[in-house]
């Protein structure tokens, strides 16, 4: 018992450390200016609850036709990595994509939202569906055959039931907007300054390093009391595996959602066309692509490795009180000053730049992965260890026997996505890294010289590195299955 | 299973290990130069690989580059590892950094005062520790078969027809951002320059935050202009052999760019330091990096038969001069709060 809390307790120290090497490392003397902490907080808050409400709400719809693409097409691909790509592309592709999409593009507060709506739109979708094929696809099938209304079904069935994992999507998208940095600072105009870009400005202009580090902390706090309204959902999990209930499809939203994405990516794929034009770099780049991609392969799938032992711990460790409110409420700082306290701390040879990169990322994704419902998991699987505890079974015996077997397929999921992450991380690379050793780097100092076409031919490549890094985690859990089973 | 788990991350430190095996193989016996600067210099792409292969060969020695993301946290690198590992040369501070590394690092004293440069440019070697190594004129990038009509003043572009066209950088994190900044107050003075600011909020499609993405919009036809340098149509007809892409000759007198170099005073091979300078300035070197950073050499002879040369005869640019502390501090806290919709500047 005594060691489950010193370890609990280490866990959190490394998830508070960068709070306190910054503490440590600078003086920290504040000039609080309070009218300007209200005015950034407002417009986080503000950012945040749009772009979540939206995201949630097309996100539902989103999961919609999703349901009704995997009930009619899903023998032949799986759609829901299209909808994701948004998610890991760099954000000038992106804007570049909504841009051609949205003409003319409503730059400032409106902006922002709607960039945020994109990106996370196919998540909250990949989310929604799964936990609607889990939590109602029996349900509508009887509503179904019991002659019940449509409304009546999405007002009596589907919104009771769904109403909490719907506020932990919310949640999970508010926080990203709220901290979020760069959209805000490129389409958001005065109003769009939010507290994470109130943190870059006191570095950045007044090298307030107490100011900065106050802002972050507040700012988990923050998040960490807005997850204190969030509660967990024991709706009994009965899934349907054929599912094909009217209720649940729509074939209206697969088109629509394809419709748009098609349209996006036209752009985005275009480039990528352009920089096939530029084949030639590849001779000329090809030892840098070839580091590129190793570097990237090795942040990655250390990102992943790294995500995979932390789960581990999480899942070992993880008990129903101040322990799992502390990760599903916590909120890691911004990629800056995790960058920048990982780089002031211990020496900065090649090998601890990728060390440090790869726990700069897992300690930045391990909280959201958590938010994202392996948090709410492991709270479901609690009365298994329970029962297997008053059978007398030991600490071992309980992960190795009982709770491995039945996370062990998130926890390659999610260490899988994790990894996906990695390839396209930008911001703590570019901190600690002292040369371009990643894709996601090599891609920005091509965009810097000219090269836009190419730059987007590298980040395609990226994205098809990322993948293929994910399926590796998929094929892992496939052997790793197959020892469980023998 | 336990053994499973502890087998694929064995393999998975095997590879890495021998990734930076691989990386590490060095000769002990030469000395290393450390050389600071931002990865568009000390990348492939940029002028560093080749200067650095060309010094290698005839210094018995190895080039490090350390890249760092910004002026701000280069310094704080070389403030950090300097003492240990030795920072030897720090590449690419422009005239809005100078101050605010001198402020924070002590370097060593430089003289090249004998150096050949055009006169208009000579004010940059006016100071006692860095040496400016190319520089740029800022200048409106637009094409050629643009319907609108071209703009000839910074007043222009507060046009209706001009909304939404124009792709400008956040001054706090870029360095043409910065440029522009003061090429609006220098040309319009404090008063009018707060108006004028206030103004572009809402006539410019966006303020990125760095050059590559605001020039990224005006590549996609986001946008119609885009602030960048008076040699950027030469990258389009030089290497994509397209003459369509101009940059528009203002009636305001255009800001100038340097980029500069300097040697912190704990280097450690503070002599090969100064060699690595002066095959920089050397014809070559200053041909490598005019070619590569598609900049201006400061040294006049290394222009001579290139196609950079008619370009540089522009001479419709601003006085150079190093703005100190309080000048960039009162140019950063007016854009914020500008930016912010506040009135006027604190």
């Amino acid at each position: 018992m005594q060691n489950r809390k010193i370890l609990q307790g280490l866990l959190i120290l490394f998830l508070l450390s960068p709070f306190f090497i910054l503490i440590g490392h600078f003086e920290l003397v504040t000039k609080w200016d309070t009218g300007e902490f209200f005015w950034a907080l407002r417009n986080s808050i503000w950012q945040g609850v749009w772009s979540a409400l939206l995201s949630t709400l097309a996100g539902l719809w989103l999961a919609m036709g999703l349901i009704f693409c995997e009930n009619r097409f899903s023998r032949w691909f799986n759609f829901n990595i299209f909808f994701l790509l948004p998610n890991f592309l760099p954000n000038l592709f992106v804007l570049i994509g909504l841009m051609s999409l949205i003409d003319p593009f409503p730059m400032g507060t409106i902006g922002v939202i709607i960039v945020h709506a994109f990106i996370n739109v196919g998540l909250c979708g990949v989310i929604l569906k799964e936990v609607i094929k889990n939590k109602l696809s029996r349900l509508s099938d009887v509503s179904f055959t019991l002659g019940v209304g449509h409304m009546q079904f999405y007002r009596g069935i589907l919104f009771p039931l769904l109403k909490k994992d719907l506020f932990q999507v919310f949640f999970l998208v508010f926080v990203s907007a709220f901290s979020s940095f760069a959209i805000p600072l490129v389409v958001g105009g005065g109003k769009g300054i939010n507290l994470e870009i109130l943190i870059f400005e006191k570095i950045k202009i007044y090298n307030d390093w107490g100011s900065s580090v106050a802002l972050a902390g507040i700012q988990s706090i923050l998040l960490f009391g807005f997850s204190l309204l969030n509660f967990k959902n024991q709706t009994v999990v009965e899934l349907n595996p054929n599912l094909q209930s009217r209720f649940l499809e729509s074939r209206f939203s697969f088109y629509f959602f394809s419709f748009l994405y098609v349209i996006f990516f036209y752009s985005y794929f275009n480039g990528v066309a352009e920089g096939l034009n530029s084949w030639s770099d590849f001779e000329l780049y090809s030892e840098e692509i070839a580091n590129g991609i190793l570097g990237t392969a090795v942040i990655s799938i250390g990102v992943g490795i790294t995500v995979f032992g932390f789960l581990m711990a999480i899942t070992r460790l993880h008990q129903t009180n101040w322990f799992h409110r502390f990760l599903n409420g916590y909120t890691a700082p911004s990629t800056a000053l995790i960058g920048f306290a990982f780089l002031v701390f211990g020496p900065n040879t090649t090998f601890f730049v990728f060390l440090k990169i790869i726990l700069g990322l897992t300690l930045s994704y391990i909280v959201y992965l958590y938010k994202m419902g392996y948090g709410n998991f492991l709270l479901d699987l609690a009365r298994y260890k329970e029962r297997a505890s008053l059978l007398g079974a030991d600490n071992n015996l309980v992960f190795w026997k009982i709770l491995f077997p039945l996370t062990y397929k998130r926890m390659f999921l999610y260490s899988g996505i994790a990894a996906f992450w990695a390839t396209g991380d930008y911001g703590i690379s570019k901190m600690i890294a002292s040369r371009d050793i990643s894709m996601a780097l090599l891609s920005e100092t091509f965009l810097s010289h000219y090269r836009i076409g190419f730059s987007s031919l590298l980040s395609f490549i990226l994205l098809v590195l990322g993948l293929i890094i994910f399926l590796c985690f998929r094929g892992a859990q496939v052997v790793v299955g197959r020892k469980i089973n023998y | 299973m336990q053994h499973f788990i502890i087998f694929i991350f064995s393999i998975f430190f095997v590879l890495v290990i021998s990734f930076f095996n691989r990386q590490t193989v060095v000769d002990d016996s030469q000395k290393i130069i450390r050389v600071y600067g931002y990865s568009s210099f000390t990348s492939k792409l940029g002028p560093g690989y080749e200067l650095k292969k060309k010094f290698e060969q005839i210094c018995n020695c190895r080039v490090d580059f350390v890249e760092a993301a910004d002026s701000g946290v280069l310094l704080q690198r070389i403030k950090l590892e300097g003492a240990t590992l030795g920072a030897d040369l720090v590449i690419g501070l422009d005239q809005y950094d100078l101050q605010k590394a001198l402020s924070e690092i002590n370097w060593r004293k430089l003289d090249f005062s004998q150096l050949e440069i055009d006169e208009i440019i000579r004010p940059a070697l006016s100071n006692s520790y860095f040496v400016p190594f190319d520089w740029g004129v800022i200048a409106f990038v637009g094409r050629k078969e643009d319907p609108l009509p071209t703009p000839k003043s910074l007043k222009d572009l507060l046009k209706p027809i001009y909304k939404n066209k124009i792709a400008l950088m956040d001054p706090r994190t870029s360095s043409p951002g910065m440029q522009f900044l003061s090429w609006v107050y220098d040309a319009l003075g404090k008063e009018d320059g707060e108006k004028y600011l206030e103004q572009m909020m809402n006539q410019a499609h966006s303020f990125s935050p760095s050059w590559s993405t605001a020039y990224g919009f005006f590549s996609k036809r986001q946008v119609s202009y885009v602030l960048s340098y008076l040699t950027s149509p030469l990258y389009h007809q030089l290497v994509e052999n397209n003459n369509s892409i101009e940059a528009f000759r203002f009636s305001e007198k255009h800001p100038v760019q340097f980029e500069f170099a300097g040697i912190p005073l704990d280097c450690k091979e503070c002599a090969l330091a100064e060699e690595f300078i002066n095959l920089m300035l050397s014809d070559e070197g200053q041909k490598i990096i005019m070619n590569k950073n598609f900049m201006f050499p400061v040294v006049k002879t290394a222009l001579q038969g290139t196609a950079f040369e008619s370009v540089a005869q522009f001479n419709h640019l601003s006085q150079f001069k190093i703005p100190s502390v309080s000048d960039v501090d009162f140019l950063i806290k007016s854009w914020t709060s500008i930016r912010r919709g506040e009135k006027n500047a604190k």
